[in-house]
C-alpha cells in the first residue's frame, strides 16, 4: 500500500524539468521514449487506419464481418485519440495564451491575478480512497499495492 | 499555483489524478483528459474487456499477422523489452496460465464465484515473447497459435507515464497520475517533490514502514503483493517456469525507478524469483526497492540505501 504526498524542497525551474525529462528520455527510458516518439510522428499515417488492416487479415480465413467490424474498431480507437489529442492541444494552446499574457502584464508593470485554491474548497472526501492533509497542506492521495 | 484532483475506477482499481497548474480551468481541462486518456488506453488494453483491442489480437493468436493501433503497439513492444530486462521473470504470455488459474474476468467476478475448477498442477510454463512478432513497419502483430497476452500491472505502469508525459508536455506545472499502485509523476506539486508512503499489507493495520521521494530520475514508484487480489488461496504473480502462482519468498515489494513499466517488472522479477536473487539483480539495475518477507515480523529490507529510501 501506497500513500504519496509532496514534501518541502526548493522548487526547480520549468526549464529545468523540460531538460531533465530530455535527458531521461535519452538514458534509462530510452527504449520506451524512443517508441513512443517514433509512433507519435507516425499517428497520422494511414497504418493503424481501416485500410491497412485488410491485408494482413484476409489471408487468417476470417469472415468479411470479422474484418470490418475489427476495422471499424480501429477507425473508431484511432477517432477519439485523434479528438484527446486536439482537446490536449486546445488547453495547452490557452494555457500558453494566458502565460504570456501574465508574463507580458508582468513586464509592463501592470498589476496581475494569481489564482490559489483555498484548503477549505477541497473536498473532504472524494470517495475513491483518496484522503486529504489537513487544511494548508497539500493533498495525500492514496493507493494500494498493485496486481493485475 | 492550482491543483485539481479526479479520482475513477479504471483498469481494475482505483485511479488517481492530480495535476498542478497555472490556472484553474487548465489544471481541470488536463485533470480531466488524464482520465480521458486512461480510459482510452484500458479500452485498447484491457484483456477483460471482450471488445478491447488487446481481447481481438489474442482472439487471432495464430491467424497470421494482425494490425494494431500505436498504443497497442507500444504496449508490445514496452512487454518486449521488459521480458528480456528481467530476463524472463516478467512474461506478458500468462494468460492461458491466468485462465487455468480462475483469474478469467475481472478480480470482482472471480471473487464473488461460489465454486472454482481445481488447479491443474500439470500446467505448461508459459511461452514467452521470442514467438511474438511486432513489424514496426507495417504496424502488425504475429501472436503464435495457443499464446494469449495479458499485460499485467506493467499496464498500469506504463499508462501511468504515458498519461503523465503527456498532460506535462500539455503545460501542466506538475502531475501525478496513480493507476492502482503504480505512480508515476512528472514536475512539481507546488513546487515540492512528491512523497509515496509505503504501507506493510502483511499487516492487518498496513502501517506505514517508509518514505519515499519521487523527483528528478525518480519519478515512478510501484507496490506489488501476492498478498492482495487472491482467491481460493491463489494470486496472480505467475512464475513463467511453471505457469503456476510463484511461491518466492517475497510477500510485497516497492520498487522505485525512471518509469512506471520498470518499476511494475521489478516488482515482478522479486516476487517471481525470491530475495536471493532480487538482491543481486536490482543492485545491478541501481534501483531502490523494499522487499518484505512473508514473515510479517521480519522488518522489510532494503536494496539500496539512498536518499530516497
Amino acid at each position: 500500500m501506497t500513500t504519496t504526498s509532496p514534501v518541502r524542497k526548493p522548487a526547480k525551474s520549468r526549464a529545468g524539468e523540460r531538460m531533465l525529462a530530455v535527458g531521461l528520455a535519452t538514458t534509462a527510458c530510452i527504449g520506451l521514449v524512443g517508441v513512443i516518439g517514433v509512433r507519435a510522428a507516425q499517428s497520422n499515417e494511414p497504418a493503424t487506419e481501416p485500410a491497412s488492416t485488410q491485408d494482413p487479415l484476409s489471408t487468417s480465413g476470417y469472415s468479411q464481418a470479422d474484418l470490418d467490424a475489427y476495422a471499424a474498431q480501429l477507425a473508431d480507437q484511432a477517432a477519439q485519440l485523434a479528438d484527446y489529442r486536439k482537446q490536449l492541444k486546445q488547453v495547452a494552446s490557452q494555457l500558453n495564451d494566458e502565460i504570456a499574457a501574465y508574463n507580458d502584464a508582468l513586464a509592463a508593470g501592470q498589476p496581475v491575478y494569481v489564482q490559489s485554491t483555498p484548503a477549505d474548497s477541497l473536498p473532504a472526501d472524494n470517495g475513491g480512497g483518496a484522503q486529504w492533509a489537513p487544511q494548508g497542506q497539500q493533498p495525500q492521495p492514496q493507493s494500494n499495492s498493485n496486481s493485475s | 499555483m492550482v491543483l485539481a484532483q479526479r479520482t475513477a475506477k479504471a483498469m481494475g482499481s482505483d485511479a488517481q489524478v492530480i495535476v498542478y497548474a497555472h490556472t484553474r480551468q487548465a489544471a481541470d481541462d488536463l485533470a480531466d483528459l488524464a482520465l480521458i486518456r486512461v480510459e482510452l488506453l484500458e479500452q485498447c488494453w484491457s484483456r477483460f474487456r471482450p471488445d478491447s483491442e488487446l481481447s481481438r489480437l489474442n482472439a487471432r493468436a495464430g491467424g497470421g499477422p494482425v494490425a494494431v493501433s500505436e498504443d497497442l503497439e507500444t504496449l508490445l513492444l514496452v512487454m518486449i523489452e521488459a521480458e528480456e530486462w528481467t530476463a524472463g521473470a516478467f512474461d506478458p504470455t500468462v494468460l492461458q496460465a491466468m485462465r487455468n488459474l480462475g483469474y478469467d474476468a475481472d478480480f470482482a467476478s472471480v471473487v464473488a464465484r461460489t465454486t472454482m475448477a481445481d488447479l491443474d498442477e500439470s500446467l505448461s510454463p508459459t511461452y514467452g515473447m521470442a514467438g511474438v512478432e511486432v513489424d514496426a513497419d507495417r504496424h502488425t502483430v504475429t501472436l503464435p497459435a495457443g499464446v494469449g497476452i495479458d499485460p499485467g500491472a506493467i499496464g498500469k505502469g506504463l499508462a501511468a507515464d504515458i498519461v503523465a508525459s503527456e498532460i506535462y508536455a500539455a503545460g501542466a506545472d506538475g502531475v501525478l497520475i496513480n493507476l492502482g499502485g503504480d505512480v508515476s509523476v512528472r514536475g512539481a506539486a507546488d513546487g515540492q517533490s512528491w512523497i509515496v508512503t509505503v504501507r506493510d499489507d502483511r499487516v492487518a493495520s498496513a502501517p506505514t514502514v517508509a518514505e519515499i521521494t519521487l523527483d528528478g530520475e525518480h519519478r515512478a514508484v510501484a507496490t506489488s503483493s501476492s498478498l492482495r487480489r487472491r482467491w481460493n488461496g491463489r494470486h496472480h504473480v505467475i512464475d513463467p517456469t511453471t505457469g503456476l502462482p510463484a511461491t518466492a519468498d517475497v510477500a510485497q515489494v516497492t520498487v522505485i525507478a525512471p518509469t512506471g513499466w520498470q518499476a511494475e517488472a521489478a516488482t515482478t522479477y522479486a516476487l517471481v524469483r525470491g530475495s536471493d536473487a532480487a538482491r543481486t539483480w536490482l543492485s545491478a539495475q541501481g534501483l531502490d526497492a523494499l522487499l518484505f518477507p512473508h514473515d510479517p515480523q521480519t522488518a522489510p529490507q532494503r536494496i539500496q540505501e539512498t536518499q530516497h529510501v
